[in-house]
């Protein structure tokens, strides 16, 4: 599969901070990419080095398996930290800044841009007077303008309403699916980069901790159950003889940790009931990426 | 390029003060030209006035170069908030991010002023004829006949506009915040001449020497008329100086 964005090492500093530490993230052609750090972590210093509004210190970036990044940079399609326009124009004619930049010969992309994110209605209502979410939906429409291969969206759904939200990541699911848009996304919204992402790349104090897929992180952020007993060793020796399980971990002396049976708890209980086991509480544990991310951020801190 | 240029002209002409400035400009050319012409009237009108009153050339096409000299100033506020303007409203950062070279973006910026320039000249001179054919029409034989020195003068003018809008693009390119660049063309501009007088009565006061610098200011590069040659290489040099440093910074700092 055509690798879209390789980064070899690269490293940024500013003047004695390092902002960026040898980073070496990949994104693979039909990636959403959820791009996830605490604020400063290093998160914007790196799409701007991406999408070329800052040269590394070191290392190198390719786009597209190609290392001519000027050539490569028109496939991509930018939202930094705020999207950016000239607030005494209309919508469409911040768009047609942004057509004439392109060199697109049809016109009718402006309008086609602007139904996709809703806003194909607003006349000449000058930007200035738009909410913060018509303008995060007029920056993803100027994204969108010329049909680019790869997106990089940071902090995109910044704020808009919860109904904002949604549409925004059904047309993102939407461009990725139908158009096999490549997506790098930014966001302190975890639970909303969950419901979108297929991989993670996770950043803190500059150095991208770790790279997962949507699969790797359901393995890691496995619900379990947790049973409160009277007899932990006993009980241990149920799930393993009568359950035929070895996924559960002893947590305290009366406490135990069952990363099996999750849909079906009340075996559990049976057994351990059978075996004159008193049960004395049975709670499921779920962990989602915001949990992750707390643990991984958390390990390295105490680190 | 052409397509930076394409957008940067849009951009240029819906802004407002491509408008307001040029209106401006229009205004001061209006006034200067009435007040000029005035003159020439009271003075058919009054013959002995000539005596003690010192007239212009009594020529529209060595006039007018002076007049439309006036908007330097104009065209140089026009280029800085134009140029700042995208880093203000960070709409440079749609530019920067579509792979285009900087020295293309600069370049574009720079194109974008000389034609605003041009087009402010023009609206110069046609405002100051209208006005000269309504104020002086047939009154003064041959007042409209062209003279050669209209094309030397409006040269050496658009020369030393070059070198103004030059240091003034450098400027909004470096400090990147309309209110300070402006200050300091404004200062550039205005104090200019009062500077070199000051560097030049230090020459002299401290080292004894006949030595002045007038010569190599954008505003008295062509000073001394016999000069000419050494005027428009100094205007160059600060052209390419000017446009040199701005491209090399420009591309060194990063876009925030």
């Amino acid at each position: 599969m055509e690798t879209v964005l390789k980064t070899n090492n690269v490293t940024k500093k500013f003047s004695k901070k390092i902002a960026v530490s040898a980073v070496n993230m990949n994104i693979k052609k039909g990636d959403i990419y959820g791009f996830i750090g605490r604020n400063g972590a290093g998160k914007t210093t790196l799409i701007k080095m991406l999408v070329g509004l800052s040269s590394p210190t070191s290392g190198t970036i390719e786009l597209f398996e190609n290392k001519n990044l000027d050539k490569e940079r028109y496939r991509i399609g930018t939202v930094i930290e705020a999207p950016a326009f000239i607030p005494h124009l209309s919508a469409e004619q911040n768009m047609i800044i942004q057509w004439k930049l392109l060199g697109a010969k049809d016109k009718s992309i402006i309008k086609e841009s602007l139904k996709l994110v809703g806003l194909d209605n607003v006349g000449k209502k000058k930007v200035k007077k738009f909410s913060l979410g018509m303008k995060q939906r007029l920056g993803i429409a100027m994204t969108l303008m010329g049909t680019p291969d790869f997106l990089i969206l940071d902090e995109p759904t910044n704020g808009l309403d919860p109904e904002g939200i949604i549409e925004i990541r059904n047309m993102l699911k939407k461009l990725n699916q139908e158009k096999g848009i490549t997506i790098l996304i930014s966001s302190h919204i975890l639970s909303e980069l969950s419901k979108l992402a297929t991989r993670y790349g996770i950043i803190n104090d500059g150095v991208l901790i770790e790279e997962f897929t949507e699969e790797e992180l359901i393995k890691r952020c496995q619900s379990s159950l947790i049973v409160k007993v009277n007899n932990v060793n006993r009980a241990c020796e149920i799930l393993k003889n009568e359950l035929a399980t070895d996924k559960f971990s002893v947590l305290n002396e009366n406490t135990l940790e069952v990363f099996d049976f999750i849909d079906t708890p009340g075996d559990v209980t049976k057994a351990l009931s059978k075996n004159d086991i008193s049960v004395d509480s049975i709670s499921t544990k779920t962990v989602d990426l915001e949990d992750y991310f707390m643990k991984v951020i958390g390990g390295t801190q105490n680190d | 390029m052409i397509k930076i240029l394409n957008a940067d002209f849009y951009k240029a002409f819906k802004t407002p003060s491509f408008w307001v400035i040029s209106s401006i400009n229009i205004f001061c050319s209006l006034l200067l030209s009435i007040s000029m012409f005035w003159i020439f009237n009271i003075s058919l009108e009054n013959p002995d006035l000539e005596e003690i009153m010192v007239l212009p050339m009594q020529n529209f096409f060595q006039i007018v170069p002076g007049i439309i000299a006036s908007c330097t100033f104009l065209i140089g506020i026009f280029a800085t908030m134009f140029t700042v303007s995208d880093f203000n409203y960070g709409t440079i950062k749609n530019i920067a991010s579509k792979g285009y070279r900087r020295e293309y973006i600069y370049a574009s910026k720079f194109i974008t002023v000389i034609v605003f320039a041009i087009i402010n000249l023009l609206l110069s001179f046609i405002t100051s004829f209208i006005t000269a054919q309504i104020m002086i029409n047939n009154k003064i034989p041959d007042f409209f006949k062209f003279h050669n020195d209209f094309i030397v003068k409006v040269s050496k003018y658009s020369l030393q506009l070059l070198a103004y809008v030059s240091v003034a693009i450098l400027l909004a390119m470096l400090i990147r915040s309309l209110g300070a660049s402006l200050a300091i063309f404004l200062a550039f501009v205005f104090f200019e001449s009062s500077a070199i007088q000051l560097i030049n009565k230090l020459i002299h006061d401290l080292f004894k020497l006949d030595f002045s610098i007038t010569q190599y200011t954008i505003g008295e590069a062509f000073f001394d008329h016999s000069q000419t040659i050494q005027g428009i290489i100094v205007l160059v040099l600060y052209i390419v100086i000017t446009t040199a440093v701005g491209i090399y910074t420009f591309k060194k700092r990063d876009i925030n």
